[in-house]
């Protein structure tokens, strides 16, 4: 700390010798202090000026106020013309990797010009091979054109030089990219041990979430909300974190606490549809339709293209019997997103509530072309039943004992209600045959 | 009957036609029968007389050259001319708007009552960059707006009386206005009055002024009612100042409705509206029960684009009136914008038992039908529409039937009914925006741009088609354009939390990185000394 301060005053105190020499050699810089002061307090206009006469006097050929005039015409979004000026800079001084690091910058800016940007990096990696962010920015390049490989080979040489977050966080998302979960959870662990940065641990806790939905893992759900609570530490304001807390939350059943979470991520995003969908659905946990719908015509009107409020409508309604409205979204929902097996067992379930037995059993049928669930097969065979088809609703009743009874016990028991039909189907059917 | 006791009958009917044509005869055998003339001269005024408290258009000359306004850069919540910058504009949230009202083509949210001045007053400079372009446009199809705003007192039906064969029934030029004052005849003072609206009528307001002024004198400047008649003829010279003054002394002499009106309607000519308001409240206590008033003080709230307040007094001028169709159809709106369209159903049903039946009306239905679930009756409603519709109402409403098409989820339909649209109104900037998303949902990428950059185009007031550029230009790495178009976003809208994220994560490229490295190359340079 000491020894830097020293320095510093060193060279301050080697300059005022020259000044005071009188030496004309160094005479044309002698704004440039002028042109950093005014660019650090933000008074753009002034630098401007200062910059444009200062070139004016000395023929456009000043290295720093080129330099200072490039940033800030990119700082205003004109990239090409920064382009233009860190170039003429990098002619008058070569040796300066500053202007040529800029250059590629820019050109990476400047209409995604990636190859070429690399071309410029790859050039700055022998001539200064200890600069983590010539290394970044080539990774940054080499991801952008798909070259996956290299840029992370690229991304692991910019650690090596020294560590950074924003370095770790775009290697991790290239590692996810790739469905490589485990190495970019390792990749973001061990950059967890240098620093706790909130949108590492974001990540994280979405890497937890999603293997915990994936493989039905309560454990790996706490260590995402674990992850989840420490980013809000640092940052209580990311709404994506908030969500993902509270959607975990909402999964538990602890419908109050999750609502308290959203209530928090109101204020930062009133209009984000996917909040107004989950509080839409914790109403519905708690048997408020009312709010439940408004809610999520609330989140359809910020997000008309999203199947999956359609579907959560369709839902609701069908829940509260009205199921021409309820056929109405969950068609929306279909074509929207075409693949999803549960939208077509609830429009069957509801095509025959409306008495088109014929359309109901086609959405049945095509629920299980897409997933063989036991949940469409229970239902269906039902929908048969009641319907008078009893030998239909015996085979399905049959493929549905074949996949529940292969299932773990313990999710057998998770819902009461589904053994209670298939229970009462069977009897049934027994005593009909 | 005696032809001139026709007259008069027919003129009490209110059969204007027929009177005017007896009159004529009447004067072509007697050219000075004065009883004829007055009857003659009332009828042609009643014709084309247009309700002038109303405001009306602004013609470009007055935007332009608007040397009235007090303030350059008014403070928020003072001026007409910035309706988004009041300080509870943006989210009214007592009742839980939805986010974006539609925006008229001058970039003020819709208004549920097309009434002259809301909709076509283009906001000021800081608001809209491009001032001059919206000023020239007039509706959607860029009609010209009038060059200036005398055109626009002669009511549609009515222009060709003012160039009837055989000249102008009075020849102004060559009255005697001295005569009129002084002729001490029976009811001279009446003659006067209709001359005088006569010759504001049909815009003589130099003629009328002049009148107004000998008549003043005569009634030793104690007349309400020629001081008004000043008033409204300096008000048509543009003298609002002067217009003010008479006003307010005709007010002092007795207090009228339609002089509190004007006066208003002056201080809304003068971007004063918290001042127009007042006067207008102050109104309110001498004439409690009248309905202009109410209107008048709704109609401000709305443009100033405080709906609560608003929806307030269009309730209470309903209470007066239950047949007032401009409040039943502002309230209709306001519900169906704060996501009640149930509620909004019943006024517009309202409506339709009152016997309007236009497209538009019909096209709300459809909307609310749609939005309350009621599906059996929405197309139907639609149909109607489209069967009513001409020009712009037509585009209009393709553009909704797309709308319901993609509440439906079928997006092909609504590609389909956005092109219609387009056909129909090539300007249509929503349409073009919400095409081009369609696109980018496709993959187009090239398509989705050339039809968003029509969209930023045809309506510079709308921050949408900017903000689905700047992230189609940030996914395709071209941030240069984004950080452009996005900034411009931003000050459109500069409360949407997706596009201040945008910004935030462009910003990091363009700004930050630049601080570190300045504080190295300055170390540098000081090395070489």
């Amino acid at each position: 700390m000491d020894k830097s301060f020293l320095g510093g005053n060193l060279s301050s105190f080697k300059m005022t010798t020259t000044t005071a020499d009188g030496s004309i050699l160094n005479i044309r810089e002698r704004f440039n202090w002028k042109i950093h002061d005014l660019f650090i307090k933000q008074d753009m206009k002034a630098c401007v000026a200062l910059i444009d006469q200062q070139l004016e006097e000395n023929n456009h050929s000043l290295e720093y106020p080129l330099y200072m005039k490039a940033l800030i015409k990119r700082r205003n979004g004109e990239v090409s013309e920064a382009l233009h000026l860190f170039q003429a800079a990098a002619a008058l001084n070569p040796s300066n990797t500053n202007n040529i690091k800029q250059i590629a910058k820019s050109l990476r800016y400047l209409l995604g010009k990636h190859k070429q940007a690399l071309a410029v990096l790859i050039e700055l990696q022998t001539t200064t091979p200890d600069d983590w962010e010539v290394f970044h920015m080539a990774g940054m390049c080499l991801a952008f054109m798909k070259e996956t490989d290299k840029a992370a080979a690229a991304f692991l040489k910019a650690n090596a030089v020294s560590l950074h977050d924003e370095t770790y966080l775009q290697l991790g998302k290239l590692l996810l990219l790739q469905q490589d979960q485990q190495g970019a959870r390792e990749v973001f662990l061990q950059a967890l041990q240098n620093s706790e940065n909130p949108e590492i641990l974001s990540s994280l806790g979405m890497i937890s979430m999603h293997e915990g939905d994936v493989l039905i893992e309560y454990a790996e759900h706490y260590k995402a909300f674990d992850f989840f609570n420490r980013s809000l530490q640092h940052n209580p304001k990311n709404l994506k974190t908030i969500l993902a807390s509270g959607s975990i939350v909402q999964d538990h059943n602890e419908i109050d606490s999750a609502l308290l979470r959203y209530r928090s991520a109101a204020p930062v995003n009133p209009d984000s549809f996917q909040m107004w969908n989950n509080v839409g659905m914790c109403f519905f946990s708690k048997k408020k339709y009312v709010s439940a719908i408004a809610c999520l015509k609330k989140a359809l009107y910020h997000a008309p293209f999203e199947w999956i409020v359609h579907f959560n409508l369709g839902l609701i309604h069908l829940t509260i019997e009205q199921s021409a409205s309820a056929f109405h979204y969950f068609s929306a929902s279909v074509n929207l997103n075409p693949n999803f097996g549960p939208t077509y067992m609830y429009l069957g379930i509801t095509l025959n509530r409306l008495d088109d037995f014929d359309n109901a059993c086609g959405a049945y049928e095509k629920a299980l072309q897409i997933e063989q669930s036991h949940l469409t097969c229970l239902n269906y065979a039902v929908t048969l039943f009641n319907r008078g088809d009893e030998e239909r609703a015996f085979v399905y009743l049959q493929q549905f004992e074949s996949i529940f009874l292969e299932m773990e016990p313990e999710k057998r028991q998770e819902d009461p209600q589904i053994t209670a039909q298939y229970e009462l189907l069977k009897e049934r059917c027994k005593s009909k045959s | 009957m005696e032809p001139a006791t026709l007259a008069y009958s027919r003129l009490k009917r209110r059969r204007f036609d027929e009177c005017i044509q007896t009159c004529t005869e009447l004067l072509q055998k007697n050219p000075l029968d004065q009883a004829v003339w007055y009857i003659k001269c009332r009828a042609l005024t009643d014709v084309a007389f247009t309700d002038d408290t109303e405001m009306e258009e602004e013609g470009i000359a007055e935007i332009l050259l608007d040397d009235n306004a007090i303030a350059t850069a008014p403070r928020p919540g003072t001026s007409m001319q910035r309706p988004l910058s009041s300080a509870n504009s943006q989210r009214p949230t007592s009742r839980g708007q939805s986010a974006n009202r539609p925006l008229s083509s001058s970039g003020r949210p819709v208004s549920g009552y097309a009434r002259p001045g809301t909709s076509s007053r283009p906001l000021s400079s800081a608001v809209n960059p491009n001032r001059l372009s919206t000023a020239m446009g007039g509706g959607r199809l860029n009609t010209a707006r009038p060059v200036t705003s005398s055109g626009r007192f002669v009511r549609l039906g009515t222009a060709s009386l003012l160039q009837r064969p055989g000249g102008e029934f009075i020849e102004v030029d060559r009255l005697n206005l001295k005569r009129y004052a002084t002729r001490p005849a029976l009811a001279k003072a009446d003659v006067r009055e209709v001359l005088s609206i006569y010759l504001l009528t049909f815009g003589h307001p130099l003629r009328a002024l002049e009148l107004c002024s000998v008549s003043l004198v005569e009634s030793e400047h104690k007349d309400w009612f020629w001081k008004a008649q000043t008033g409204k003829a300096y008000y048509r010279l543009g003298l609002y100042r002067d217009a003010e003054r008479f006003f307010l002394s005709s007010l002092k002499d007795q207090e009228m409705v339609s002089s509190y009106v004007w006066l208003s309607k002056i201080y809304q000519r003068l971007d004063r509206p918290a001042t127009a308001m007042d006067i207008l409240l102050k109104a309110c206590e001498t004439f409690p029960n009248e309905v202009t008033l109410t209107l008048a003080v709704a109609r401000i709230h709305d443009a100033m684009n405080d709906a609560d307040k608003a929806m307030d007094n269009y309730k209470a001028a309903l209470t007066l009136d239950s047949y007032n169709v401009e409040a039943i159809a502002s309230l209709a709106s306001e519900y169906f914008y704060s996501e009640q369209p149930e509620m909004a159903l019943r006024y517009y049903r309202r409506l339709l038992q009152m016997g309007v039946s236009s497209a538009e009306l019909w096209n709300n239905l459809g909307l609310c039908c749609f939005h309350a679930q009621q599906y059996d009756m929405t197309l139907a409603c639609f149909e109607r529409a489209l069967h009513l519709a001409q020009g712009d109402a037509a585009a209009d409403v393709w553009y909704n039937l797309g709308q319901i098409s993609l509440g439906i989820g079928d997006l092909g339909l609504a590609y389909q009914h956005f092109q219609i649209a387009l056909s129909l109104n090539p300007s249509c900037a929503e349409a073009y925006n919400n095409l081009g998303v369609l696109e980018l949902r496709k993959g187009n990428a090239d398509q989705a741009r050339s039809n968003l950059q029509l969209a930023a185009q045809n309506g510079p007031y709308l921050s949408e088609p900017l903000f689905n550029e700047a992230l189609l230009s940030y996914q395709f790495g071209q941030l240069d354009e984004s950080y452009q178009l996005i900034r411009k976003c931003t000050q459109l809208s500069p409360n949407h939390f997706e596009c201040k994220e945008l910004l935030e994560s462009l910003d990091s490229h363009f700004v930050t990185h630049e601080a570190t490295q300045l504080m190295q190359l300055e170390f540098q340079e000081e090395l070489k000394y």
